[in-house]
Formats: structure tokens, C-alpha cells, sequence
């Protein structure tokens, strides 16, 4: 590999091939890079430099990948990503097997093994059948009682979304990279690729799901937020959403990750599958290093400086 | 009324001044807006004026304006900048605490480079930084279809690690990367032996008015800051602008610098003024939507 002298991120060919063959959010590297630096593709491997901080994706581009060799090449991108870049900090993210006990010179800083209930959900739309069940009741009683969908595509966020987001942070159980991750909406929904949907009662928007249209065959929904005594708002919108992409021919929409058991539990009785396995996230500093909890991220300590 | 699009290309011909890179400090400071003149900005808290109108409006006028604002938004906070007092568009209410950040400083202010006079050939030292990359094999290269990579990453980040970068700017420059991927830009930069020495970014204002958004070097590399803005400005004149925004400077220094490019008008020097409602949870240093969001439970930390 020869990362230190290129002068460019992903060859075009590269961005063609992660647009035709890549499968689930975590291949977003456009949106991935304004987080965590500089997008590169090796052995089918996404990973991400900014300087200072080393950050691979061991999901393979290529789910096929995943069967056959992928310890071997998570494990060749390291060495070759630690020799060219000379990283202080290393974060890497994926199925759990893929994930390296330790490296040479580094200490081990988070170990987060695969949770059970902090998965990937995708609906793929060729054996799928919309359950018949509360959620999709309340939907539909939320449509007949005047909710509507807007869809917005490349436009500045509102005010309105502004704060929802705000307010959506300030819980507890929302963790420094989802705050990065959220920093980085107002921006993004600028792009052609990124669509909002957003749910109004009347005029007063009380809700949206911001979806990223960056991979062929794939729809990320990525961003959410709600207003909390909005009627069934947060039902109305995935059902608005799980339409929307069957009638585009997109074969499957990713729903993104559970977090915890109860979000899981929401996502699954949309008829979503589990099947990409759990996730799993360590990282390792240089012994020399010192990271803040917060600032693992290229964004964030850019904010935060 | 959010902009619409009509607006938004009523915008770039009516802007004359990097203030008015709406869709850039929209990402700071919330929704645009424009009304009778007034470019403003909400985020769901926090109400932002730029009295840099777009046209030569009546402050008076103005006032009326605010006023019904404050009425309809009810703002926990309201953040004015511009070359108007805040005093002659706001009337402060009962129990609301008043900070200037900023009095008009006359080396803080935009300059405006014309185009239709620009010669490179009498910018003063210019040739030398020529020969002196030229000496050192310092390439220049100009694209649309340039990307962020981890060396300007680095640059963006060492240059916002500087004391004299104010917070607002460092936030600014954080969302630069994730400008340019979701908005493609015109990047100009210098290289040498692989090696990033300096680049900066071209934005536009509407479709016909160019601007400097922001420029990162290396510590130590002279001569880069000239090749740069040349590069620019000559691209900009042979797409037919007649006009540059060189941006903001902050010391006597970067004044002159932006100065010696020929032919140019500057901008007004400004106020930035907030003012806060009593018992709320802002605090100055998270005045912006930005920060209040990536910290985690601010309110604690009071």
C-alpha cells in the first residue's frame, strides 16, 4: 500500500465500486469522512486516516468477503495502514471476529464485544411482507388524522429540525459519537444524496427521518427525531418511508442500528431482519497517546479544541 | 418566510459581502431568512441578526422588523453582528443581560477585491513567491473535483488550534470538510513532493458572487498565502466575476495583506453583540447550535 504519498481519497473507481456493491449503512463513507478523516478502500475494507486517528470499517464492501479471509484482511490493512500512516489511535468497528486482541506497541483503550440487542436492521424488500400489527395502526390512524410526509431533498434544515435535534441530545444515553454524528446533519442535508422526510401537522413539522441515498441498492436511515407529544409520528414516518423506497425499487432499506433492546424490539416489529450480525467497536492508543473520551472523532476535536 | 429559491438567486446578486454566505452560516446558525433587506438566522433558540443589509436599509425600518421577530420567536436569545448597533434594531428587554463581544476594530473587516482591474504582474512580491515555488517545485493546482484528504484535515486543524482563532471562526472552519462533500467547491492548493503546503476554498454566494471562504497553510511556508489568492482571483476573472470577497481579517497584518491585491472596497467594520434572557441556560460559549448540541447535557455543567 502507498497511503503517505496519494494525493487523492477513494479512486474513482473505488467510489463506483462501494456505490454498486456496498450493503449496509457503515459503507456511507461520504458521511463517514466528514467524522472521521480522509475515506480509503483496501482489500474491500473501508477505513478512514485524519492525521492522527486510524478508523476501519471491518465490514467487507463485498458481503461475500465476510465468509472467507476477512480476519486475514482487516489484519493486512492494519499492519500496512500502521507502517504507512503511523496512527496514535486506532478504532475499529464491525463483526465481532474480525476484531484484532491486541497490536504491537498500542494499549487497548474501549473493547465493546457484540451486543445482542445493538444490531443492524435492514428491510429487504424481497421477502418482505408489511406486518400486520399496532404500529402499522397507528400509522394509518395518524395519516387519517392529517399527518403529512413532505419529502425534501438538498434544502437547508429548519429551525424546527434544529431544535428537535437539540433536544433529541439531551438525553443520557446519547453517546459523543452520536453527537458528532448528529453535528454533522445540518450540513449534510444540503446534499443531492440526503433526504428528509418530515412529518407536519398542519404547518408544524413534528417529526423526520433524514435517509442518505448514497449506495445503489441501499436506503440509510439516518437521522430521526420527534416531537414527543406528536400522535404516532415516529409510526407514521417509517411506514411513510418503508412505502416510499418499495414503490423507488430499492431493494433494501437500512434502518440502522438498534442501540439498545427496546429500540430493537421497534425496529424488528417493522418486519426488519437482523441478519448483518452484531457490532462490535475497540480501539487502541499508542502508548505515548492519550485520547479524550470525546474526541475520538476528527470532527469532535476540531470542535472541541 | 424560510428563502426560497427565487430569493436565494435574488440573494447572490444583492450580496456584496462575505457576511452574506448565507447557506454557509446557516450550518452555525440555523435557518436563513431574509426580510426587507435583513439576513437573519434562527436554530429553535437563539435568534441571529446580520445588520449588514442587502440593501442600504433604514435601521429604522429595521427596528419594526426585530421587534416582531423577537414577538413571533421568542427567542431565548438573540445574537446581532454587523456594522449597525444593535442599539438602533433592538430595544433590549426588562431583565435581559447585554454582552459585547466585539466593537468595530478597523482591521477587522472584509475587503472586496475587483476583479475587472486585477493584474497580477503589480501585486508587490508576488513574482518572488513565483520564483520562490518555482525554485522549490511547489505545484499549483486548481479544481472542482478535489477532495478532502487527511492533509487538509491536518491543516484545518492546526490552524484552529491557534489561540488567536476565535470560537466562532473555529467552528466555522470544523464544518468546512463536510461543506465541500455535500457541496462540491473549487480548491485551490499548493503541493510539494507529495506533501499538502496550503489550500483554500472558493464558495460562491448565489451563482454570481465569488468568495474567499477560508485558506490553511503550514506554519512556516512563505510565499504560499500569494500563490493562492492568485490563483483565485485569476480564475475568478476568467469566469467573467467582477468581483472577490477576500474574506475577514483579523490583524493590521492580514489587512494589508488582503489589501495589496489592487483595486478593492472594505467593507464596513462591525459589532457582535448577544443578548440573553435572564435564567437562561446559555451560556455565551454555547451560543451557537453547534456546541449546545456535541456537549453533552450543558446544563449540568452551568
Amino acid at each position: 500500500l502507498d497511503l503517505r504519498n496519494r494525493e487523492v481519497m477513494l479512486t474513482a473507481e473505488q467510489q463506483e465500486r462501494v456505490f454498486r456493491v456496498g450493503w449496509l449503512m457503515d459503507h456511507d463513507w461520504e458521511f463517514l469522512s466528514c467524522l472521521l478523516g480522509e475515506p480509503f478502500l483496501e482489500q474491500d475494507l473501508l477505513f478512514f486516516f485524519d492525521g492522527s486517528h486510524l478508523s476501519i470499517c471491518t465490514w467487507p464492501v463485498d458481503r461475500s468477503l465476510m465468509r472467507d479471509g476477512l480476519v486475514q484482511g482487516v489484519w493486512s490493512v492494519l499492519q500496512a495502514c500502521l507502517k504507512k500512516l503511523t496512527p496514535c489511535f486506532v478504532d475499529l468497528w464491525g463483526p465481532e471476529f474480525s476484531m484484532p486482541c491486541g497490536l504491537p506497541g498500542f494499549r487497548p483503550v474501549t473493547a465493546h464485544p457484540g451486543c445482542a440487542s445493538n444490531v443492524n436492521l435492514q428491510i429487504h424488500y424481497e421477502n418482505y411482507a408489511l406486518p400486520a400489527n399496532r404500529n402499522i395502526r397507528n400509522a394509518l390512524q395518524a395519516k387519517r388524522s392529517g399527518l403529512q410526509c413532505v419529502m425534501a431533498r438538498a434544502r437547508s434544515l429548519t429551525w424546527k429540525h434544529m431544535r428537535m435535534f437539540e433536544d433529541f441530545l439531551q438525553r443520557p444515553d446519547i453517546g459523543p459519537f452520536d453527537r458528532t454524528y448528529t453535528c454533522a446533519a445540518p450540513s449534510l442535508a444540503w446534499s443531492e444524496k440526503t433526504v428528509f422526510f418530515n412529518a407536519y401537522e398542519g404547518d408544524r413539522l413534528v417529526g423526520f427521518i433524514g435517509v442518505r441515498e448514497c449506495l445503489e441498492n441501499v436506503a440509510i436511515a439516518t437521522w430521526a427525531a420527534y416531537e414527543k407529544e406528536a400522535y404516532k409520528v415516529s409510526d407514521f414516518l417509517q411506514l411513510c418511508l418503508i412505502d416510499h423506497y418499495f414503490r423507488s425499487g430499492i431493494p433494501v432499506l437500512d434502518l440502522g442500528y438498534s442501540i439498545r433492546s427496546e429500540l430493537l424490539t421497534y425496529k424488528l416489529r417493522w418486519g426488519a431482519n437482523a441478519n448483518n450480525g452484531s457490532y462490535a467497536d475497540f480501539s487502541f492508543a499508542r502508548s505515548d497517546y492519550d485520547p479524550s473520551p470525546g474526541n475520538r472523532h476528527w470532527l469532535a476535536r476540531s470542535l472541541s479544541v | 418566510m424560510a428563502i426560497s429559491q427565487w430569493q436565494a438567486a435574488a440573494l447572490g446578486a444583492q450580496a456584496y459581502t462575505y457576511d452574506h454566505n448565507y447557506s454557509y452560516y446557516s450550518l452555525l446558525l440555523g435557518e436563513p431568512f431574509v426580510s426587507e433587506g435583513l439576513l437573519y438566522y434562527f436554530d429553535g433558540r437563539v435568534l441571529s441578526l446580520n445588520t449588514f443589509f442587502l440593501r442600504r436599509a433604514d435601521p429604522g425600518n429595521a427596528r419594526a422588523l426585530v421587534m416582531a421577530l423577537f414577538e413571533d420567536l421568542q427567542p431565548e436569545a438573540v445574537s446581532i453582528w454587523g456594522p449597525v448597533p444593535d442599539t438602533l434594531v433592538f430595544s433590549v428587554p426588562a431583565g435581559w443581560h447585554r454582552y459585547v463581544i466585539a466593537e468595530p476594530n478597523p482591521h477587522q473587516r472584509d475587503i472586496i477585491l475587483s476583479l475587472s482591474t486585477f493584474d497580477p504582474g503589480r501585486v508587490p512580491h508576488l513574482k518572488r513567491s513565483a520564483a520562490h515555488a518555482r525554485s522549490e517545485g511547489i505545484e499549483v493546482r486548481i479544481s472542482s473535483e478535489r477532495q478532502v484528504t487527511w492533509q487538509h484535515l491536518r491543516l484545518i486543524q492546526d490552524w484552529v488550534q491557534d489561540p488567536r482563532v476565535d470560537a466562532f471562526d473555529r467552528l466555522l472552519y470544523s464544518l468546512i470538510p463536510s461543506r465541500l462533500i455535500a457541496r462540491p467547491a473549487t480548491l485551490v492548493e499548493t503541493w510539494s513532493a507529495g506533501s499538502l503546503l496550503g489550500f483554500a476554498v472558493l464558495d460562491f454566494i448565489g451563482e454570481g458572487f465569488p468568495v474567499y471562504l477560508a485558506g490553511f497553510r503550514q506554519r512556516g511556508s512563505a510565499g504560499i498565502g500569494d500563490l493562492l489568492v492568485n490563483e483565485l482571483a485569476l480564475h475568478c476573472q476568467s469566469a467573467g466575476f467582477r468581483r472577490l470577497s477576500l474574506g475577514h481579517s483579523y490583524t493590521r497584518g492580514l489587512l494589508e495583506f488582503k489589501m495589496k491585491w489592487g483595486e478593492c472596497e472594505m467593507m464596513e467594520t462591525f459589532w457582535e453583540v448577544l443578548l440573553i434572557r435572564s435564567h437562561s441556560s446559555l451560556r455565551t460559549s454555547l451560543f451557537h447550535w453547534l456546541p449546545r448540541s456535541i456537549e453533552r447535557r450543558y446544563e449540568d455543567s452551568i
